[in-house]
């Protein structure tokens, strides 16, 4: 097994004295000073899976900036991870939009509410989304679990709500949905599987 | 390692699905050095380094020359292969090869061709190259594909692996082999002679997107996943760097990990790119890269460090 790493060469060190372009008699002396006309600049690609559906598309992001803690980097391009063993590269139309997706303007930033009766959206935080689900659950839980089915046995099953889960799960995130969904008794589960 | 060379009737057992990767390919050089010398005339054109890069135009264009006028031929080694196959080694190991004098002849004819129309300077390396005793080839040879650059002259250098290249790409077109790529991640050196690469390559057609390894010595290229060090592997800090455009045709792809960089190519962005060319002629990138604290860990064959 190869375990040695490369070489590595420092090309432009000392003006390139000793390399092979002076060796030869033909460096020309404004090519190191060509250098500070450009303006040099990073950007990265990141790894990711499509958000959509459960397909679960490799994606490639492009984005500008060194990821620096005070530097704003901003994506400017996604396109279809060419190695991922789902999409080698290719991606449908609304995956294809996902930059605009991103950059998007009606993009939801923020919890939401629509009281019942209401025709509008009121913003919460996040705190209060949080809480008044608690409560919908635990409203609905305590009122429809059912511990014993008509014949006396144990079932401990919650019939009146279901739980959807997003499509571009990890293992982990599945793991977290089962131990929740399951350790309620709530038997009606599903994912988000289709675009 | 990770791309592992089988005798070319174990591929139908071993290829899952024609949708798979294709993890090496193997160098044409019947046509690759003249597109190789055009591409570099071409970037010559109005370039800081337009004279550098018309002699190292002139180079390619020797190479193609001889890999017509004197074609090497693979030998036969059926039990060497078969070994190496079987012991995962490279089958053109640039060290472990045994080398005829046929690469030595290539290199005088090579100097020969090019000594018309040379500079002085040049002239009198040329002549210092056809004057030294074979052994003394030998020795050069070892050296700089043993990696010790530093044993061998600058100046000569180019021209002797412009003759080992020509020799060893040969060989390499002749290989009945196929390869498949198995787990693990080993993929920094040539599958086939386990030489640097020159630069990476995004290419496009059947393989559009993919990243191959252009190797340095036998020209064949072999396939890496993106947006990781092509050295050590790491992903967590990777950069993309260019000097025009935030996605230029030739890009620095630098790791935060091993501190080294390697360039990258897009064909998509310039169809003409060449990795030798390309990276010949964008060596202001390599100047700014290395006061980024970065260090090179690819071998242009056209361009030896001091």
């Amino acid at each position: 097994m190869q375990v040695n790493r490369r070489q590595f060469f420092k090309l432009c060190a000392g003006g390139m004295a000793g390399s092979t372009i002076a060796t030869l008699g033909l460096l020309p002396e404004k090519a190191m000073a060509d250098v500070r006309s450009y303006k040099l600049m990073r950007a990265s690609e990141t790894r990711n899976t499509c958000p959509y559906c459960s397909v679960g598309c490799g994606i490639l992001m492009y984005s500008l900036g060194d990821g620096a803690k005070n530097a704003k980097s901003e994506i400017f391009h996604i396109e279809g991870d060419p190695d991922h063993p789902v999409n080698r590269g290719a991606l449908c139309p609304k995956g294809a939009g996902l930059v605009d997706f991103i950059h998007s303007p009606n993009r939801l930033k923020y919890p939401e509410v629509r009281e019942a009766g209401s025709n509008e959206w009121k913003r919460l935080s996040w705190d209060e989304a949080f809480t008044r689900i608690a409560k919908h659950i635990k409203q609905d839980r305590d009122a429809n679990f059912t511990e014993k089915n008509a014949d006396g046995v144990t079932v401990n099953r919650w019939l009146s709500t279901g739980f959807l889960a997003a499509s571009a799960s990890s293992n982990e995130a599945g793991w977290l949905t089962h131990k929740f969904t399951r350790s309620l008794g709530m038997l009606a589960v599903d994912n988000q599987a289709r675009v | 390692m990770s791309i592992r060379i089988v005798p070319v009737e174990q591929l139908a057992e071993r290829q899952a699905a024609s949708l798979d990767i294709i993890p090496l390919l193997l160098p044409q050089p019947a046509t690759l050095y003249r597109q190789r010398a055009a591409r570099l005339q071409q970037l010559a054109a109005g370039h800081v380094m337009a004279d550098y890069l018309q002699l190292a135009s002139r180079i390619a264009e020797a190479q193609q020359q001889l890999v017509h006028s004197q074609p090497v031929l693979l030998p036969l080694r059926e039990d060497y292969f078969r070994q190496c196959a079987e012991h995962g080694l490279p089958p053109l190991g640039a060290m472990a090869w045994q080398r005829d004098g046929q690469w030595r002849q290539l290199l005088l004819a090579l100097c020969q061709q090019l000594s018309a129309t040379a500079s002085p300077a040049v002239q009198q390396v040329l002549a210092q190259l056809q004057a030294a005793p074979a052994e003394q080839h030998e020795k050069a040879a070892q050296a700089l594909l043993s990696g010790d650059l530093a044993a061998v002259d600058s100046g000569q250098a180019p021209f002797i692996w412009a003759a080992l290249s020509v020799y060893f790409s040969q060989l390499a077109g002749q290989l009945k082999i196929a390869a498949v790529a198995e787990p693990g991640d080993a993929r920094h050196l040539c599958p086939v002679c386990a030489s640097a690469p020159v630069a990476s390559i995004v290419h496009q057609g059947n393989e559009a997107g993919l990243r191959y390894l252009h190797c340095s010595l036998c020209e064949s290229e072999w396939h890496m996943v993106r947006a990781k060090c092509s050295n050590c592997e790491a992903t967590r800090d990777i950069g993309y760097w260019s000097l025009q455009e935030a996605h230029d045709a030739v890009r620095g792809e630098s790791c935060g990990d091993c501190g080294s960089y390697l360039k990258i190519l897009s064909l998509d962005k310039d169809q003409q790119a060449e990795a030798v060319a390309d990276d010949l002629a964008s060596l202001a990138l390599d100047a700014a890269l290395e006061e980024q604290g970065f260090a090179r860990s690819g071998l242009n064959p056209l361009l030896f460090p001091g």
